[in-house]
């Protein structure tokens, strides 16, 4: 306990207590020797001079005693009140009587009856040898009289130790001023040690302490002195040149690094999008021409083309996904939506392939889940698609199970459960953690078979993190699986804008309408006037936003489809030109849809800004399409 | 404050001393037993002149003249006695003509009416004088024992013992209870 009280101490109050404690220990041995050499030495001239005095006394008082004479012996022994510390004197003769007594004035009759009493218990005096006793506060010498065998008497003298005593207080006063002294000379030392070893130790640690606040390196130890606390400055100072050398060299490594990673995204992102454009155009051509007059032959080669070009654009949108993910690109939207109908619609959605399979696919919404919610539809939809295309894919038999509840409410917000359960192959247990990053799946095998970039799950768990939820997994292999995520989403109301979920169950729709489509890209423009003319719609072209606004000056259409980006003059500018003619002139509104490339944030708002209904990004799907013009087409 | 008085003074306690006699009577066995070790312990206090001592290891003698009072005491305690290394013979004279050479002499009262022919018989040699006769002092005795009260004490007379050349110790004069 007390050991490690002395461990915690600073450097300092130990310096000072070993040199304080030293010194003092030094200080009282030497004390305790010198005071008690003292007090022995003076003692036995004490005695010397007691029992020299006595000798004298009776050699005088021989003659008194053998002859018998107490009045002599009796003013032999009055003589002794020349010297005041003999306190009492009693003369005793051959027979061990008193002979003769003496008290000097101080004493009372009391303390010389009680010494007579002490005395009287005493051994024969006359066989004593010279002899004496300490007591409290008086001192007594017997010394015999007369040659050993011939004694005729013996002495006996009481001193008081009054000299002792103030001796012994002096000696006291001197070792306490000694002690003094030693306390502030061990002061002094150690304020001087204090100096030299504590105070660059303690400007060192407080160098390392500013280095670990302010993150510095650069700071530098002062080296004051010689010895092995500079060994030790040196050594810190070299370390932090080193660390901040290699701090450098890692933030230059970081930097190429990043850039390099930057790089690589910005090239994969622009080479996704780069594909997606004549991607679009085949997959737009291919479904185009799916719909004309076709042997059975034309009609399975195309359709092969159409689908592989749906997965090669599956794939390319994934990594799109997952670059713009990585780089910090992708916002979510905040719309208020129809959970139950978006859930319903993506199981119905995947019902025709969950059938081909034989495989039951159920969507199970519990009751106290909110109809409305606020969040980003569009990513929900992606993660639930992708879970429940997943599931789909692991699981020949049985069934798949949307499952969605409520975790936990709170206020306005609500933490609800997504649940996909399959009978499926299952994941083995050591693989459930790799499964969710990026390029990973299963096993090798699995890739072989199932096929997939390994994408799906890492974009959903990245969507998952941007929402403020969890994912997981939790399988048997062989017993299924089932996959869980969480989301935060507020309370929405159908009051709020609802956006409706793209619905690619689209049955043939015939409008009868004319429609302008404004459009650069000659790809985009074939599989436009296509698309809206399978759906028995006149169509017009226009390169750019000058033959737009011609063509709308020239001719009056139901509809305009503005592409955003165009050369000479673009979607927005046209538009802005278009409404205000419209103005001027107090002509009907023409719905104007953009046609956007990314569907970014801004982008929409932009559109909006400049007068435009609505929008819908490329590439533009018959779906959407006919969407789109029911919207607007039924409204008018 | 007469209490304090009274122990301002040096005092002493005087107890009864052992050299009391029963009586006051001189002649008594006690008071001759106490006469005797005083004789004999004269001898330590005494200094002869050189010439009453033929060597270093001649004995002191004490003589006794007539009839002996002290009996076989004095032999005792002169047997055990040794002053200034010296020891001490008793020899017992029957008259004043048969004293021989001696250190002291003890005249017993009995022998008072000699004394004339005694100091003849000695001549002026130095010899301590000693007795318990009433007045022996003045006639040229040197030390002569008294009762005081009860106890036994002796006189010494200065001008007797620088006549026969002898020295006596201040000591012993110290002692003494009188001195003429």
């Amino acid at each position: 306990m007390s050991s490690s009280l002395f461990r915690n101490l600073s450097i300092n109050k130990k310096l000072a207590i070993v040199i304080i404690f030293s010194c003092l220990l030094v200080s009282l041995m030497t004390s305790a020797l010198f005071v008690g050499r003292d007090i022995i030495s003076l003692r036995q001239s004490m005695i010397a001079d007691l029992s020299g005095l006595a000798k004298v006394v009776g050699i005088n008082c021989k003659a008194p005693l053998e002859f018998m004479d107490t009045e002599t012996a009796g003013e032999v022994l009055s003589s002794l009140s020349a010297r005041p510390h003999i306190l009492q004197a009693v003369l005793y003769s051959q027979d061990n009587q008193v002979f003769a007594q003496y008290s000097a004035s101080s004493v009372t009759s009391e303390d010389a009856q009680d010494f007579h009493n002490h005395l009287k218990n005493a051994h024969s005096l006359l066989l004593l040898e010279e002899s004496y006793h300490f007591h409290k506060d008086y001192i007594d010498l017997t010394v015999p009289i007369g040659e050993l065998g011939k004694r005729v008497g013996a002495i006996v003298l009481k001193a008081d130790q009054d000299e002792f005593y103030a001796i012994l207080v002096w000696l006291l006063y001197a070792v306490c001023g000694i002690f003094v002294a030693t306390l502030l000379l061990a002061f002094y030392f150690s304020s001087i040690l204090n100096k030299v070893i504590s105070r660059p130790i303690l400007a060192l640690a407080e160098a390392m302490e500013r280095v670990r606040r302010e993150e510095n390196y650069a700071i530098r130890v002062d080296i004051t002195s010689g010895d092995e606390l500079s060994v030790l400055v040196e050594g810190v100072n070299s370390m932090l040149s080193g660390i901040e050398q290699r701090d450098e060299q890692l933030f230059v490594a970081k930097q190429v690094a990043e850039n390099a990673n930057l790089a690589k995204s910005q090239f994969l992102a622009q080479m996704s999008h780069e594909i997606r454009t004549p991607m679009n155009g085949v997959l737009g051509i291919a479904s185009l021409l799916m719909h004309t007059s076709l042997n059975e032959k034309q009609l399975k080669f195309v359709r092969t083309i159409h689908n592989s070009g749906e997965s090669l654009l599956n794939l390319i949108n994934d990594i799109l996904d997952f670059s713009k993910i990585e780089a910090g690109k992708l916002e979510l939207v905040l719309l208020s939506f129809n959970l139950r109908d978006m859930t319903e619609e993506i199981v119905e959605l995947l019902s025709e392939h969950a059938q081909e399979k034989n495989v039951n696919l159920a969507c199970l919404v519990e009751l106290d889940v909110p109809a409305y919610v606020t969040g980003d539809p569009g990513r929900l939809r992606q993660i639930l698609m992708n879970l429940l295309g997943n599931a789909l894919k692991f699981t020949s038999h049985g069934e798949v199970l949307l499952f969605v509840s409520v975790e936990k409410a709170h206020n306005k917000d609500v933490c609800l459960r997504f649940e996909i359960r399959d009978s499926g192959i299952g994941i083995k247990k050591e693989k459930q953690e790799d499964i969710f990053a990026a390029f990973s799946q299963a096993d090798e095998y699995t890739t072989r078979k199932f096929g997939g970039t390994g994408l799906g799950l890492a974009i959903c768990r990245r969507l998952v993190d941007l929402m403020g939820g969890e994912i997981g997994v939790e399988s048997v292999e062989g017993k299924g699986a089932t996959f869980w995520f969480t989301t935060v989403f507020s309370i929405g109301s159908s009051s709020g804008i609802a956006i409706d979920i793209q619905s690619e169950i689209a049955t043939a729709q015939y409008f009868d309408a004319s429609i302008l489509v404004v459009e650069d890209n000659l790809t985009n423009q074939i599989v436009a006037e296509g698309t809206l003319e399978k759906m028995c719609c006149k169509v017009d072209l226009a390169n750019n936003g000058i033959e737009a606004i011609a063509a709308v000056e020239k001719k009056k259409y139901d509809l305009i489809f503005m592409d955003c980006q165009m050369p000479v003059m673009d979607g927005y500018k046209a538009t802005e030109n278009i409404r205000k003619v419209e103005k001027e002139n107090g002509t009907e509104r023409v719905p104007i849809i953009a046609l956007t490339a990314h569907a970014m944030k801004g982008d929409r708002e932009r559109c909006f800004a400049v007068g435009m209904d609505d929008y819908i990004a490329k590439p533009v799907r018959e779906p959407q399409m006919a969407q789109i013009l029911t919207k607007w087409l039924s409204v008018k | 404050m007469r209490y304090r008085l009274l122990f301002f003074f040096i005092f002493f306690i005087l107890l009864p001393v052992r050299n009391t006699v029963a009586s006051n009577e001189i002649h008594s066995s006690r008071a001759m037993e106490i006469q005797a070790a005083f004789l004999v312990k004269f001898c330590a206090y005494v200094k002869w002149p050189k010439s009453a001592f033929s060597g270093p290891d001649d004995p002191i003698i004490i003589g006794i003249v007539g009839r002996d009072p002290f009996g076989s005491t004095v032999d005792k305690i002169a047997r055990s006695f040794k002053a200034k290394g010296r020891n001490v013979e008793i020899r017992r004279f029957s008259n004043s003509a048969s004293i021989t050479k001696s250190h002291v002499l003890f005249i017993p009262s009995s022998e008072q009416k000699n004394i004339c022919e005694i100091s003849e018989v000695l001549s002026g040699g130095s010899v301590l004088l000693v007795s318990n006769a009433p007045a022996f002092l003045e006639q040229s005795g040197i030390i002569n024992f008294v009762m005081v009260g009860k106890k036994i004490r002796f006189n010494i007379s200065r001008t007797n013992y620088q006549k026969a050349g002898l020295v006596i110790s201040s000591k012993l004069l110290a002692v003494a209870h009188c001195i003429k």
